[in-house]
């Protein structure tokens, strides 16, 4: 049986160990909920501070040139586009996932002008399925149509418009195998739009070579860019020319400064731009993707899955008899950086390991989730909060009323 | 052409001194980071940086990020920033607090509203506005008007006369900017209001250069949607999320397409169906910037002690004396008045036409007067009642008497364009 001493072993021979330090954490606390909010680069504060008292504070309007304020939704983005195999100028950075699915999805079924049907997992993340239902309101005879995992290729028809999913399940941790939906996609003929909210930072993605036409994601996930910071959009570089905006917002003007009452598209990404950029989440992400510089994502994978692979083995092994039921893949190569486990007592026990330092969180009806950032989890992390979770279960701190009563935010 | 002042009393440095020394806002002006050798006359595209923005922004970084990382949704309140934020302004635009609410950018939540007005008016198929709108506005509008088919369109009128003409049995929404970004004219909310309901039409006000600088009524004059910036009069910083308003009697039929999961009655149910909340909230869609949020309020709690009446006051004053100044100092210049002259009709700021208009500002610039140049050829000046002071108005026009006097603007690298101007 593995112990303490072996995971510490593990942190030792770690090649990311360094990363660790790059972060600010709180000590008494493990933090299994980066998949949710990333932890604060150390390096962030700083850059705020002199974007407020230099950029802002000194330089006033003269920043959007001088500051080269203008050009970060661009510039910020190519710093992550290596992240999800993608060229610097096919990803950019705005508004936030949701807004930008919007955006997207209208682009593509623009793009599939004869075709009127979204193609959607019912378990996609409720944003997702909202804003599709959204589109299929505004949009006169679009359909939307919602099936369990397993029906999605048999889903695809010649109505299909666009198929959208999230790569890696909120829930569930399960990887969808990108290529190949993609490739039964374009085999009817439609598109695809990846939500790449759980991917990005922590597994590699490679939308180039799976085909990819559209994705989006979050900047506040493993990115550490900030609570509700900006979110990222990506359109393969040989839909860019067709794409019809349907935000037009002014910063997706081909020329904003001449103040022209017609509407006229941007070349290339700009023109999915909509409003004035929001140059705080902008900066504190640009300054939180420093810490990626020299990261191999193959490494961080490696390790992702073995923190994952050392909590599903603990937990089974330690916590047998006590209820908690596997709800991620087993194989870790079917798992993003997540592992989650259903519990009757799902939400009471989260609060109880919250209240004791260790933090995940919990999905409706019965889930706990832990996320795994490998950038600053150790593997000792991983024993001490299964060593709290065996606490919390043998002296049932979790049946409390303090730990039933919901929050507003879970 | 500006002609010559006439009147008996020449302005001078001393005046303007006096009446910033017995001006009861000028304390406020601490409140701020500015920089010594600048003239700041463009607060109205981008705020001063209220001091306490920074100790905000420390606590929120290192504490409720750093230390209560995800916890900080409830804890630290993360999570009713949309809401309180939105009471805040409220105060500000003459609103109820369950009317307003911070989210997403003026233009995003433009193409809400105008989606929402679209709905609740089926039958009608046209967005009045007019061709001098912000442009934006006028994208969005378009944008908006086409996803729904052939038949729905944007219509411009060429003047503020015109509105009133335009509204008609096919207008759907009426989609105006109280006060004009390029010459400072304020429309007349509640008779522009009352007219577009008497024809069965909705009103959707465009708030960006009003919040925090003239006295909006929202309510009284039965507005229906607005939004706006809160970079600008409201200091939130770059750049801060913007408001939206629905009135009370709409907001329970109120749908619009961007209904992400912020906008759901109980968002923390995951459940697969979109249900939009009850009241305002339905115009959230993504999870709210918490940084930039933060901020803002530094700046709006700012204009809340200074109180709209006292800003207004100010604000006419010192775009009156700037306007005076103009006259006295800069006649046979070439600079032509743009704009109201009655100040009632005026927002905060002051534009003046150039030919050479670009290059001037970039010379102003250049020399410590900050404000900013719009097409075509217009200087504009914006009076910030929080932060301006008398003789900045005074030292801003002796700038731009000595460039205009000594053509200094001429220089070859003025022409040159910025991206941003
Ligand atoms: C009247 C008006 N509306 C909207 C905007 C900008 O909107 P956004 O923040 O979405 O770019 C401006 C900016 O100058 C404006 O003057
Ligand atoms: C898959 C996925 N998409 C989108 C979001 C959130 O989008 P937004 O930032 O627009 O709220 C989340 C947040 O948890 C998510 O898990």
């Amino acid at each position: 049986m593995i112990n303490r001493a072996d995971c510490e072993r593990l942190d030792r021979r770690d090649p990311l160990r360094r990363k660790r330090a790059a972060f600010r954490l709180p000590k008494g606390v493990i933090y299994l909920d980066g998949n949710s909010l990333g932890a604060l680069p150390r390096a962030v504060p700083g850059r705020m501070r002199a974007l407020i008292e230099q950029e802002w504070g000194e330089g006033l309007i003269r920043s959007w040139n001088e500051a080269g304020w203008i050009a970060k939704p661009a510039a910020v983005a190519a710093r992550l586009a290596p992240l999800i195999g993608a060229a610097p100028d096919e990803v950019i950075c705005a508004d936030s996932t949701s807004v930008n699915l919007f955006k997207l999805l209208v682009a593509a079924l623009r793009l599939r002008p004869a075709r009127h049907t979204i193609v959607t997992e019912l378990g996609n993340f409720p944003t997702d399925l909202y804003i599709a239902e959204g589109v299929r309101e505004l949009m006169p005879g679009t359909h939307l149509n919602r099936v369990e995992a397993s029906g999605l290729i048999r889903a695809l028809d010649g109505d299909s418009a666009v198929l959208t999913l999230t790569h890696v399940n909120f829930r569930s941790g399960r990887v969808h195998d990108m290529a190949a939906l993609t490739a039964a996609a374009h085999g009817a003929g439609a598109l695809t739009l990846w939500d790449l909210s759980h991917s990005v930072g922590a597994l590699p993605v490679d939308l180039a070579a799976a085909g990819a036409d559209l994705a989006i994601g979050c900047g506040y996930k493993y990115l550490n860019g900030g609570p509700g910071g900006p979110a990222f959009l990506y359109v393969a570089r040989r839909h860019q020319g067709a794409i019809r905006p349907v935000l037009t917002g002014w910063m997706g003007h081909a020329q904003p400064f001449d103040f022209a009452p017609d509407y006229r598209p941007a070349g290339g990404l700009t023109r999915l731009l909509c409003g004035t950029p929001p140059i705080f989440g902008l900066i504190a992400l640009e300054a939180a993707l420093d810490v990626w510089d020299g990261v191999d994502i193959a490494l961080v994978r490696q390790k992702s899955v073995a923190l994952g692979d050392l909590f599903v083995r603990l937990v089974e092994e330690r916590l047998a008899g006590q209820d908690f039921v596997l709800a991620s893949p087993r194989a870790g190569a079917e798992r993003g950086s997540q592992v989650s486990f259903r519990h009757p007592e799902g939400y009471a026990i989260m609060q109880a390991l919250i209240a004791r330092g260790v933090i995940g969180d919990f999905r409706t009806p019965d889930i706990l989730r832990f996320g795994f950032a490998p950038l600053y989890v150790r593997y000792q992390d991983v024993w001490d909060a299964v060593a709290v979770l065996g606490e919390v279960m043998a002296d049932r701190a979790w049946d409390a009323a303090v730990h039933r009563r919901r929050a507003a935010v879970t | 052409m500006l002609s010559a002042r006439t009147s008996a009393t020449r302005l001078d440095l001393a005046a303007l001194a006096a009446l910033d020394a017995a001006d009861p806002l000028a304390p406020l002006r601490g409140a701020f980071h500015l920089p010594d050798d600048v003239v700041y006359l463009d607060g109205n595209s981008l705020g001063a940086l209220p001091k306490r923005a920074e100790q905000i922004a420390s606590r929120v970084l290192r504490q409720e990020w750093g230390d209560g990382l995800v916890r900080s949704w409830n804890d630290a309140g993360w999570h009713r920033l949309p809401w309180r934020l939105g009471a805040k302004i409220a105060r500000l635009v003459g609103a109820g607090e369950d009317e307003v609410i911070v989210t997403d950018s003026t233009s995003a939540n433009l193409y809400k509203v105008l989606q929402a007005a679209l709905s609740l008016r089926p039958g009608r198929r046209s967005i009045v506005s007019e061709r001098e709108n912000f442009p934006t506005d006028l994208y969005i509008a378009e944008g908006a008007a086409r996803v729904r088919g052939e038949r729905h369109r944007l219509r411009l009128v060429d003047s503020p006369a015109h509105i009133e003409g335009a509204i008609d049995e096919d207008c759907a929404v009426l989609l105006l900017t109280h006060v004009n970004y390029r010459d400072g004219n304020m429309l007349d909310m509640a008779a522009l209001t009352e007219r577009a309901h008497r024809k069965g039409a909705l009103v959707a006000w465009d708030l960006s250069h009003s919040a925090g600088a003239v006295p909006v009524e929202l309510v009284a004059c039965e507005a229906d949607f607005a939004v706006g910036c809160c970079y600008k009069y409201l200091n939130g910083g770059p750049v801060a999320p913007a408001f939206v308003f629905a009135a009370r009697r709409l907001q329970e039929r109120s749908e619009q397409p961007l209904s992400g999961w912020w906008g759901h009655a109980t968002p923390f149910d995951f459940s697969p169906t979109f249900r939009a909340a009850d009241g305002i909230a339905r115009f959230l869609c993504g999870t709210p910037p918490v940084l930039s949020m933060a901020v803002a309020e530094a700046g709006i709690d700012l204009v809340l002690e200074a109180t709209i009446p006292r800003l207004r006051a100010k604000s006419i004053q010192l775009t009156e004396l700037f306007i005076e100044l103009l006259a006295q100092e800069c006649a046979g210049l070439g600079l032509e008045p743009v704009g109201p002259r009655d100040p009632q009709r005026r927002g905060s700021q002051v534009s003046v036409r150039h030919p050479g208009g670009y290059a001037i500002m970039r010379a102003l610039i250049d020399r410590g007067v900050i404000g900013d140049y719009r097409e075509p050829g217009i200087l504009r000046f914006g009076f910030a009642p929080l932060y301006s002071r008398y003789i900045d108005a005074w030292n801003a026009v002796a700038v731009l008497k000595d460039v205009l006097q000594t053509r200094a603007w001429e220089q070859p690298h003025y022409r040159e364009r910025h991206a941003v101007t």
